[in-house]
């Protein structure tokens, strides 16, 4: 298992159990030491990252990870949670990376996510080995 | 005589009481109609001075033609019969100028009841009649005027709304001539259920009461078809305020309703291809979900469990892949299908340039089918860029690809111009289409051959035709099976 220094989380957010589930394989699959954890929609996502890290056993809130977001969910959507992310202190998260994992092809909503400073990138489901590699690579430090 | 001086000051005064009077010319005229005197207002009115005139007989004042017809005898006659006569009209100055006379001629009798001569009394009413004239003729052109309007229908109507004139405008939008129609009621113009709803009634009710009562509606011509009409009802006041009828003026707006009406039609029916587009792209995106699932399952299933599988199982998985795999490209090519031409701009497009970079992507395929491909000279246009290089990468992929077995692909290109109009040509030499499937290839998912012998999905003529169609053009192929195909399009430039 490899630890890699700025990725203390790994938050998947999606409704779909499916896509979790294949989710966390790949990351189990790539032998990375982290807390992976899902969220079904915005609302659980935000209570993660501030409900005082209850959740990640650490006993402070979590400021170093990568977090996956899906656009379309049920409740608070992504574009949503972003909104609600940007209010969030800076000392927490500027160490977190936030991509669209989406299965969406639109170029609207590519565009739409471009242009949100807190979206470092867009990445089309499904989520591979290759794909968290690189994420990896580009986005933790 | 002897005449005391009471008396003497008296008939003096009688004299120039008839003499002074300037307002009217006061003549005493003989049996035969000679004039024996002649006060100022007959030198006013006349232009003679009593020297001039006395002694001569009254018909000097009258026209030539008056003379003619013997009018002043008759109106002498008149009043010796009667006792009196009057008569209006024109009358000669002496410097030749016209005035408007209105004459009384009074016989004077002595005491056995012989007539002795006349009084006449002129008045001169030019002013007045010159004012009625011009009335006259301002109400007259006034009629031609409203009666010569064609755009409108102009009506009077009394009070019951019986129809009192008619114009051409009227006849051009109701179809009536002013006899069909004049004294019957404008109810006519009303198609039954306005006549149920009491509608003419309840508009000369407002009219009446508020002075002017207006509508738009659909109103009825003397062959039965309807017109889109608006209509201003005004009511008329007498000098007491009573109202005494009504005018009525109407506009045919059929045209104008009609272009409302396609224009609300194309607005409903672009909220309904937009709220299609979303339902093909939401759609589309979620079927893709569940598929990609089942996709990745299928990988999972085979890495952790694929050597616990015989063959038929492994045979089995295969296929499962094999359809996701193709029913995800299905829902590709349906969201493309979706989302050709969306927020897409027009440019300017050398086709040339796009049919080198065509042959381009196709090197590989062009080298080992040992393809020639023959390019005429070809325009520069307006388009949607995007959409139009997938256009001709359809039709010469199409052209390679429905190649006749063992013989090289000979693909010519060609266009020409009219009018701003372009017509395409991708002529090949491949396998051809069948005539009765001629239209049929255009409609999405439609494919003539297995997917054994020609792989494809049956959306790329779909996409072309949308394409063509969004370049307001058609598109449409001759074809013989075994002699090749001609795909033919054209592109309106001038409408884009």
């Amino acid at each position: 298992m490899r630890k890699i220094n700025g990725l203390d989380f790994i938050l998947l957010v999606d409704d779909d159990e499916a896509t979790n589930y294949l989710n966390q394989r790949v990351i189990r699959k790539a032998n990375i030491l982290t807390n992976v954890h899902v969220a079904h929609d915005g609302k659980e996502a935000l209570d993660y990252l501030t409900n005082g890290g209850r959740n990640n056993g650490t006993g402070s809130v979590p400021h170093a990870g990568l977090i996956f977001l899906d656009i379309n969910m049920p409740g608070m959507n992504g574009w949503e949670f972003l909104e609600a992310y940007k209010q969030l202190p800076d000392e927490q998260t500027r160490r977190i990376k936030i991509l669209m994992l989406t299965t969406s092809n639109n170029p609207d909503e590519e565009k739409r996510a471009v242009n949100i400073p807190e979206v470092k990138g867009f990445i089309h489901k499904p989520l591979t080995e290759e794909k968290l590699e690189k994420a990896i690579n580009v986005y933790v430090f | 005589m002897n005449m005391t001086p009471d008396l003497d000051i008296k008939k003096l005064r009688l004299e120039r009481m008839v003499e002074e009077v300037e307002d009217y010319a006061i003549l005493l005229l003989d049996a035969e109609g000679n004039i024996e005197n002649w006060n100022k207002g007959a030198e006013r009115i006349k232009g003679y001075k009593a020297s001039e005139i006395i002694g001569k007989n009254f018909r000097t004042f009258y026209m030539p033609e008056d003379q003619a017809s013997g009018l002043p005898q008759r109106l002498l006659e008149l009043a010796r019969q009667n006792g009196k006569a009057s008569h209006e009209g024109w009358r000669v100055k002496k410097n030749g100028e016209k005035f408007w006379g209105n004459i009384l001629l009074t016989a004077i009798h002595d005491d056995d009841g012989s007539i002795i001569g006349f009084t006449k009394v002129t008045r001169d009413l030019t002013e007045k009649k010159l004012t009625e004239e011009n009335l006259r003729r301002s109400e007259e052109r006034y009629h031609k005027m409203i009666s010569e309007i064609q755009d409108y229908a102009i009506l009077l109507m009394d009070l019951e709304g019986k129809v009192e004139n008619w114009n051409k405008g009227a006849e051009r939008i109701k179809g009536y001539k002013a006899s069909e129609i004049v004294g019957k009621n404008f109810r006519t113009f009303y198609p039954q259920e306005d006549l149920d709803a009491k509608k003419p009634e309840r508009l000369l009710e407002r009219a009446k009461r508020e002075g002017r009562a207006q509508d738009e509606g659909w109103r009825v011509r003397k062959d039965g078809s309807r017109f889109w009409s608006s209509v201003t009802i005004t009511a008329l006041h007498a000098d007491d305020g009573k109202v005494i009828g009504f005018s009525k003026v109407t506009r045919d707006l059929t045209e104008l309703k009609k272009a409302e009406a396609t224009l609300l039609h194309m607005q409903r029916l672009e909220v309904r291809n937009d709220e299609l587009e979303q339902i093909t792209y939401i759609t589309s995106h979620d079927l893709q979900e569940p598929l990609r699932n089942i996709s990745s399952f299928i990988d999972i299933f085979i890495e952790d469990h694929g050597t616990n599988l015989n063959a038929e199982g492994t045979e089995a998985l295969r296929f499962i892949k094999e359809a996701t795999g193709r029913m995800s490209q299905l829902i590709n090519g349906l969201l493309d299908y979706g989302r050709l031409g969306r927020n897409a701009q027009v440019s300017e497009i050398d086709v040339n340039e796009i049919v080198k970079d065509v042959c381009a992507d196709f090197s590989t395929l062009i080298k080992e089918t040992g393809a020639e491909i023959e390019v005429g000279p070809l325009p520069v246009i307006k388009g949607y860029a995007t959409e139009f290089r997938l256009l001709l990468q359809n039709l010469i992929g199409n052209a390679i690809k429905f190649r006749t077995p063992d013989e090289k692909p000979h693909i010519r290109i060609s266009a020409e111009e009219t009018d701003g109009q372009y017509k395409f040509c991708v002529k090949d030499n491949g396998i051809g289409i069948e005539p009765q499937y001629l239209d049929r290839i255009f409609l999405i998912f439609q494919r003539l051959h297995n997917r054994q012998h020609f792989a494809g999905n049956g959306i790329g003529l779909a996409h072309c035709k949308r394409i063509v169609e969004l370049h307001h053009g058609k598109i449409w192929a001759v074809s013989e099976p075994g002699k090749g195909s001609t795909f033919y399009f054209t592109i309106n430039t001038n409408s884009l």
